[in-house]
């Protein structure tokens, strides 16, 4: 049944994302286009002024087609939001409730397509600015460019097995975060459907308080993890007041122990935010299961 | 012929009458094969379970039988056909005097009325 | 005892009544929606949920569908409690049209194939084609009378152990009217109970077996039609209106 509800969140989905998608590629080949025809073209030209038009249409193109790209970013964001709340709380939900489905799968469904398409989009943005630096020729530039940041973490000491943990431990995190949001939203709608009227409002106002506390529990957080670097550090270096001596300690530490150092604290984030997504789904499935209100 | 439903008499005894009156009058010839319940009950717009009660009772009346694969047929005996129409016949005429009894009517009074009406008619 | 074999074969249920409940309440803060129903409802009959507006015909059966969880009593449906089991044997039709709009008919009967095993494509498209509809038709471009037939016609062609018609012929024309009742006594089953709420009992009153009566959340009669005919000497609907007289 899983596979079901995945094959049909994907059908009713890429209706609208592919259009997004379809969108960025027109424009990217567009700017591609264009580009290799101004090349051709302007330079040979006698009329400044003609010449400036075509500068002009290009400056044009380029604004348009970065908005593009950020609109699509944004776009699939607001869509994923809107067709929770179309499907699990509007007229349509309806069908969506009487699947014989528990609401917990329909709720991770739609929230791991949630977050493939959001993953989908930004490789989409990626592939088009990649075309764009491929046509412009810069290809080679951009490669060796790359090699010389690898050099440089290399020889900084920095290119150990703990950098791949760090790398994990990012990509988990932003994972974890994305998840987090999509979860958030999730569940304001949810709580705003409590309400009897104005169900939006309802949700929109939840959703405030929520950053606010979340705003309120982060300062604390950084609060407690720098008290704990502290406490961490001083008890690492073995010696408590002497400035001096800690200075000196603190330069002496290895690449390796400090990636191992901040890795503790990406993964401490990590775990956190983990169980706050956990605990959104949960509260999320509770209210949609026990507390749902249908109009 | 259409069916036709009382709102304050059970479904089902109506459903009996206008189905022999059916038969009776030919209808539904003697021996034709009837619509199965579903057909049927949707045509007269009844319940479904009410018409089957009301076949199964035309069954042990004798009037309609079962043949195993082929579905439900009128009888083809005449004489159970004359003996229903005889006992609907009989109960529309107690219904009547009864009526005219109501109405405070004697017995003569109603010969005549009756012999007005057929002299009308002719 | 005869029943409707006709080309039916079916295994014969487990348990005899399709729905059971004791005590069942339903509150919305100090609104008693639904107050101590226990009612048990047989398998093959059709019956009306018979009540005035806000009597709590809806909210039982949300309460039966899963939509609504209840604040006292239990409800069982073929033995089991409300969930996804109870689904799969549950067609629900509510009263609004609630459909995606994007799909087209095709598209949305593939869907409810795909979903639940127990529905026929066959019969759903031979009700369509009945009806002139044609399955590449967008949902979005339907007249609403026109939708309504397509979601009765989907609720229909599963084969179901309940069906929960919430007020299926309200705001409807007469010739529409007629269409659904045919719809519902040709698709009858045997094992199939049909559950129709309304308010407009004259309409209906021929095709139900049984009328339950709701007045402010409380079960006020369950008996057979003939019964209350024989018994009351009037109709349902004229029962109906000395119990509800305002």
């Amino acid at each position: 049944m899983l596979g079901k509800l995945f094959k049909h969140e994907w059908k009713a989905s890429i209706r609208v994302y592919g259009l997004l998608y379809i969108l960025a590629a027109i424009f990217t080949v567009a700017v591609i286009l264009y580009n290799q025809v101004f090349k051709n073209f302007a330079e040979g030209l006698e009329s400044k002024w003609l010449q400036g038009i075509l500068v002009s249409i290009e400056s044009v193109l380029v604004i348009g087609y970065v908005l593009v790209l950020l609109a699509v970013n944004i776009l699939t964001f607001i869509y994923l939001i809107y067709r929770f709340y179309q499907t699990m709380v509007c007229d349509e939900a309806y069908l969506t409730h009487t699947l014989p489905v528990t609401t917990g799968q329909l709720i991770i469904v739609k929230s791991v397509m949630a977050f493939c398409f959001q993953i989908l989009s930004i490789i989409i943005t990626i592939i088009s600015i990649l075309s764009l630096v491929m046509a412009s020729g810069e290809w080679n530039a951009m490669i060796s460019e790359f090699s010389h940041i690898i050099q440089g973490i290399k020889e900084s000491g920095f290119w150990c097995g703990n950098l791949a943990i760090t790398i994990i431990l990012g990509v988990l995190l932003i994972i974890v975060s994305s998840f987090f949001g999509i979860f958030t939203y999730y569940m304001c709608i949810c709580a705003g459907n409590l309400f009897h009227s104005h169900k939006l409002l309802g949700s929109v106002v939840v959703y405030f308080i929520f950053q606010f506390v979340m705003n309120i529990l982060s300062v604390l957080l950084v609060i407690f993890g720098m008290w704990t670097v502290e406490k961490r550090l001083k008890h690492m270096g073995g010696f408590t007041e002497n400035a001096y001596m800690l200075d000196e300690w603190i330069s002496s530490i290895q690449p390796p122990e400090i990636l191992s150092f901040v890795n503790s604290y990406l993964f401490l984030g990590f775990l956190i935010i983990a169980a706050g997504t956990t605990i959104l789904f949960f509260v999320s499935r509770y209210l949609l299961k026990n507390k749902l209100n249908l109009a | 012929m259409l069916w036709n439903f009382k709102t304050d008499r059970p479904i089902y005894t109506q459903l009996l009458e206008q189905i022999q009156m059916r038969i009776i009058s030919g209808v539904y010839p003697p021996g034709s094969q009837l619509l199965s319940v579903r057909e049927l009950a949707a045509e007269a717009a009844v319940n479904p379970n009410t018409m089957q009660r009301a076949l199964a009772e035309l069954e042990r009346m004798e009037l309609v039988y079962t043949k195993r694969t082929a579905g439900r047929f009128i009888t083809g005996d005449m004489e159970k056909i004359e003996e229903c129409k005889n006992s609907l016949v009989i109960a529309q005429v107690e219904e009547f005097c009864e009526r005219m009894k109501q109405f405070g009517l004697t017995e003569e009074e109603v010969e005549l009325l009756l012999k007005k009406q057929f002299e009308v008619k002719k | 005892m005869d029943t409707i074999a006709d080309n039916d074969k079916r295994v014969v249920p487990t348990t005899e009544n399709i729905l059971e409940c004791v005590g069942l309440s339903k509150y919305f803060g100090a609104k008693h929606a639904l107050e101590d129903i226990t009612l048990k409802l047989p398998r093959g009959k059709i019956i009306g949920l018979l009540g005035p507006n806000g009597s709590g015909k809806s909210t039982f059966i949300k309460l039966i569908e899963g939509l609504l969880t209840p604040t006292k009593g239990n409800l069982l449906i073929a033995g089991n409690p409300v969930g996804v089991e109870t689904k799969k044997i549950v067609a629900y039709l509510p009263e609004r049209t609630y459909l995606n709009n994007w799909m087209n008919v095709e598209q949305m009967v593939d869907f409810f194939a795909d979903f639940y095993e127990n529905f026929s494509k066959e019969k759903a498209y031979h009700m369509l084609q009945r009806l002139q509809i044609n399955p590449s038709d967008r949902l979005k471009t339907m007249s609403k009378g026109t939708k309504e037939k397509v979601q009765l016609i989907l609720v229909m062609s599963r084969e179901a152990d309940l069906y929960l018609l919430d007020e299926p012929i309200g705001g409807v024309d007469p010739a529409a009217r007629d269409y659904i009742l045919n719809t519902i006594i040709t698709n009858y089953n045997p094992k199939g109970t049909i559950l129709i709420s309304t308010h407009l009992i004259t309409d209906i009153e021929q095709v139900l077996d049984e009328a339950v009566m709701i007045q402010q959340g409380k079960l006020m009669i369950h008996k057979s039609v003939d019964e209350i005919r024989a018994e009351e000497g009037k109709s349902v609907d004229a029962l109906f209106r000395e119990v509800f007289r305002c």
